[in-house]
Formats: C-alpha cells, sequence, structure tokens
C-alpha cells in the first residue's frame, strides 16, 4: 500500500488548480495512507478547508465526497485531533442526500462515539441534515445510542456494563477502540463536574464519587488532566488532598490580543471568500433562470428574450 | 539541551519521513527506522511513534532488538510511566541512536518538572524522584538547588511556582493598521 502514496500526493498537486480544491483522489489517498499506517501525508491535505470540488467531466461522484470525509474524520481520530475528527463527520452527515449511504451510517456511528469523547453529549446536528438519517440511519445505531444515553447517566459502572453487553457489535464494526476511550472520557468527565460543587476534595472521596479504585488512581488521572490542561487543579500530597482553581486566564494580557488578533483575522477572509462565492452564483445564468423564472411566470413571451440579455 | 539540536533532529525526522516515502513498499533500513522511531519519541509525537512501529515489517523487528527497545521506551511514555522511561533508556545504544535518547530522556525529565511545578503544591520526595529518575536523596538535592523547600523530616518537597513568561509586545504603528483594518471591514 505504501508504495501508492508518494505518486498520489503527486497526482493531487498536479490536478489541483488551487490546494482548496477537492479532487477523487483525496479519498483515495486517505485511504492509502489509513491501510499503510502512515498517515502523516495525508495531514497536509486534510487540514486545508474546501472551498471548492473539482468537476472532472461528472466523474467526481458523491461517494469520494462521503469517503474523503469519512476517511479524513479517522484519520484525525487516530492522531487524537479529535476536534477536526468530529467536524469531518459532520460533514459527512449533514451531506444533502435523499438515500441511505453505508458511509454516512459508519461515519454517524463515529460522530456519536467522538462527539461523546469531545463534548460529553451527543451535539445537536445543524437544521440542514438531511430527513433520512433521523428516519433511517438512528435506529440502525441502536448500540451507540445506548452508550450515549447510558453516558450521560455519569455512571461509570453502568456504562461498563452497556459496552460489555454490546461488545461483539462494537468489535465487528472496529469502533471499539473508539468506545473504551469513551468509558476513560466519562470518568474524566465526571471528575471535571466535581470542580462545579467543590473548592478542594480529598483524594480518596475523589475515588470514591468516581468509582476508581483508590486515590492513587485518582491522583494518576488528576494529573493527566491537568497535563493536558482539561482542568486547573494542584494536588496536596502532603495531606492527600486536590484544590481546584478557577481558569487563570483572565483574558487582558498582550498575548490575549495577540490571539483574538488572528481569530478576527480568520474571520475577515472567511467573509470574503464567501462574498466572492455569493457573487459567483449570483451571475451564475442557470441561478438568475431559475430565480427571474419565478417572477416571470406571468410574462412568458419575454421571459427567454430577457435571460438572452444576461 | 540545545534548540538547534532539537531542530537538527527534525530536519533529520522529515528527511526520513520522505524518504520512507519514497522507497514505497520496499522496507526502510533497521537504521532509519530506529531513528525516526527515536525522533518521534524525542517530539513526543507517540501516536506517529505507535503508527510507525505497527508498519515496521516483522522481520526488521526481529533482527534489530534495538528498535525493540527503543519502542519499549515509547510503550513507557504513552503508560506515563516515568520509572519506566528513564529505567529503559538507561541501555547501551549504539551510535546511531545515542545522541537522539539521551535528549529523549532529557526532555522527559524537563516535562516531568514543569508539570510537577504547576501540579503539585507538595509532593513526597519518593514521588519526585520517580517523576525525574534520580533516586530519593539527589532528587531533595536537585529540589534544593532549584530553590524548593524541603521538609527534611517528612521528606516533602514543595515545588516554587514558574514565574509567567513576559508578554510578547507590538509595534504602536503596526497596532493602529490592524485596528484601521478591522475598523474597514466593520464598515462594509
Amino acid at each position: 500500500y505504501a508504495r501508492g502514496i508518494s505518486p498520489l500526493v503527486q497526482a493531487i498537486q498536479k490536478i489541483q488548480i488551487h490546494p482548496a480544491q477537492l479532487t477523487s483522489i483525496h479519498a483515495n489517498l486517505c485511504q492509502l495512507c489509513l491501510l499503510s499506517k502512515n498517515l502523516k501525508p495525508a495531514l497536509r491535505f486534510l487540514d486545508i478547508d474546501v472551498t471548492e470540488i473539482s468537476r472532472e467531466g461528472v466523474r467526481f461522484d458523491a461517494k469520494d465526497f462521503l469517503l474523503y470525509y469519512y476517511y479524513g474524520g479517522m484519520i484525525y481520530t487516530a492522531l487524537k485531533n479529535y476536534d477536526k475528527a468530529l467536524y469531518f463527520f459532520e460533514i459527512a452527515v449533514t451531506t444533502p442526500s435523499v438515500a441511505v449511504s453505508h458511509i454516512m451510517l459508519e461515519a454517524y456511528k463515529k460522530f456519536i462515539l467522538v462527539s461523546l469523547i469531545l463534548h460529553g453529549k451527543i451535539i445537536s446536528l445543524p437544521k440542514y441534515t438531511a430527513q433520512v438519517l433521523q428516519r433511517y440511519i438512528k435506529p440502525l445505531c441502536q448500540p451507540y445510542m445506548d452508550v450515549a444515553n447510558t453516558y450521560t447517566q455519569n455512571n461509570s459502572a453502568d456504562l461498563r456494563v452497556i459496552v460489555a453487553k454490546h461488545t461483539e457489535v462494537f468489535n465487528r464494526d472496529n469502533n471499539m477502540g473508539l468506545v473504551k476511550q469513551c468509558t476513560t472520557s466519562l470518568i474524566k468527565k465526571n471528575i471535571q463536574r466535581l470542580t462545579k460543587t467543590f473548592l478542594t476534595l480529598s483524594l480518596t472521596d475523589m475515588a470514591n464519587r468516581v468509582q476508581l479504585a483508590g486515590p492513587r488512581e485518582a491522583e494518576k488521572y488528576v494529573l493527566q488532566m491537568i497535563e493536558d490542561r482539561e482542568i486547573f487543579a494542584t494536588i496536596n500530597q502532603k495531606d492527600g488532598m486536590v484544590r481546584f482553581h478557577d481558569n487563570p486566564e483572565k483574558y487582558n494580557s498582550p498575548n490575549m490580543l495577540l490571539e483574538l488578533d488572528k481569530e478576527m483575522q480568520l474571520c475577515i477572509q472567511l467573509d470574503n471568500q464567501l462574498r466572492e462565492m455569493d457573487r459567483e452564483i449570483a451571475v451564475n445564468p442557470q441561478y438568475v433562470q431559475k430565480s427571474s423564472g419565478i417572477h416571470e411566470d406571468d410574462l412568458p413571451g419575454t421571459s427567454s428574450s430577457k435571460i438572452q440579455a444576461y | 539541551m540545545a534548540a538547534s539540536q532539537i531542530r537538527d533532529f527534525a530536519q533529520l525526522g522529515n528527511e526520513i519521513e520522505r524518504q520512507e516515502l519514497e522507497y514505497g513498499a520496499s522496507p526502510c533500513t533497521p537504521k532509519m527506522y530506529s531513528q525516526l522511531l527515536a525522533i518521534y519519541l524525542l517530539q513526543n509525537d507517540l501516536c506517529g511513534a505507535k503508527f510507525l512501529w505497527k508498519r515496521i515489517p516483522q522481520s526488521i523487528k526481529q533482527s534489530n532488538p534495538e528498535l525493540a527497545n527503543i519502542w519499549l521506551v515509547g510503550q513507557k511514555m504513552w503508560l506515563k510511566d516515568y520509572a519506566g522511561i528513564y529505567e529503559a533508556s538507561q541501555k547501551e545504544w549504539s551510535d546511531d541512536v545515542k545522541q537522539i535518547l539521551l535528549a529523549v530522556a532529557d526532555t522527559v525529565r524537563q516535562r516531568a518538572l514543569r508539570l510537577v511545578r504547576l501540579a503539585y503544591s507538595s509532593i513526597g520526595a519518593d514521588d519526585f524522584a520517580v517523576f525525574i529518575g534520580m533516586s530519593a536523596d539527589k532528587a531533595i538535592q536537585a529540589a534544593q538547588e532549584e530553590g524548593w523547600e524541603v521538609d527534611q523530616q517528612n521528606r516533602i518537597i514543595i515545588p516554587k511556582k514558574l514565574e509567567p513568561t513576559p508578554p510578547v509586545t507590538i509595534m504602536n504603528e503596526q497596532h493602529l493598521a490592524v485596528l484601521t483594518d478591522y475598523v474597514n471591514f466593520m464598515e462594509n
């Protein structure tokens, strides 16, 4: 598999008119990377936001689009970039469609799991999600919905029971690794909830509340979360206590201003880009025909000649 | 630990990655794999190391015990088993990877030190010793050198919080230009 990566990378670069264009080869490259376990080459393409799809004379298929976002999501999940993974799965799942697609189904299953790991619940999908999702795909994901429901109950023991019950399904779908990460993330979420109620807490108490083996294990989790910046706390080994803090970021430093600057620049660029795309569509003859055709319904004779004038 | 040395290793890593892609289906030399694996560990790219290990052919793994030893360090890093990391990195390494692995142990130690500073208001001497891979007495000595309080009787160490890094200053004219851009944008 590895043999194909380098030629495909070059092929994409040759075919693309600009770096933000999606081609049908993108999905193939992602697939090759996943199979050969060498994920880095795909990243340079995945990290760029797609603004255009290459026509390739009707050969670009919906499958290529769905597969690109599905495989892309898998690559980001493997590299533990859950933010982007969720975004990619969301795109795959909110593609306008009338028919049920297996790719969408698998993407939705992973979407549920990554959403749980990242946000602690299944985040709501945008309004433009296709109806097929609600009607056909959700019922097919029952084990995953079970996991999600138990997750929101915040009980680790119950979650373990549900996972054991559906182990076969998860293994068959190759999602067992993600499911295990969900169980870990539930423990972390419970620890985070403790920060809302307590200012200081003993490690033994924490272990009991979060259903861990003992204070040593609780200390390990808290240390891990402090390192990952998922929590603000200090451990006092002398007394075996943990003290929770507020986020020390006061948002009033020059560094923060620089960060804000960067974000605002990105927004401005995005706005300009959207204006461009809007303008392009507005002068597209098909669009003009459709939108003015509605107004010209009572003037059938003059409508066609009017279009010619454009 | 010189920053330039880290940069050099990063460049070496990129070079080897490129070569691996060019080789395509045929396997790379064990030296390339060992060096790349060690460099991933240095950069704390544990996911990258894991996938590299998975795609190295079984035959190369079996005929090169050093490769397996490097991966052992990686496994300990994944599990955050600090004692294990230092122990695994104490082995005799060949010249190809010796520098890199020394750097790995050093970076792990620095990171652990930073974490202890951030996370602990007081830590037992034995635990601290595990974090930085020294014996308990040496650890106490090191802490005293850093200026931390040490309670000899209970062997508790109180780390000092790190001073926040000084903020980056921006030029005033640059600031004005940026602000004009924003006003311009919002008026349109």
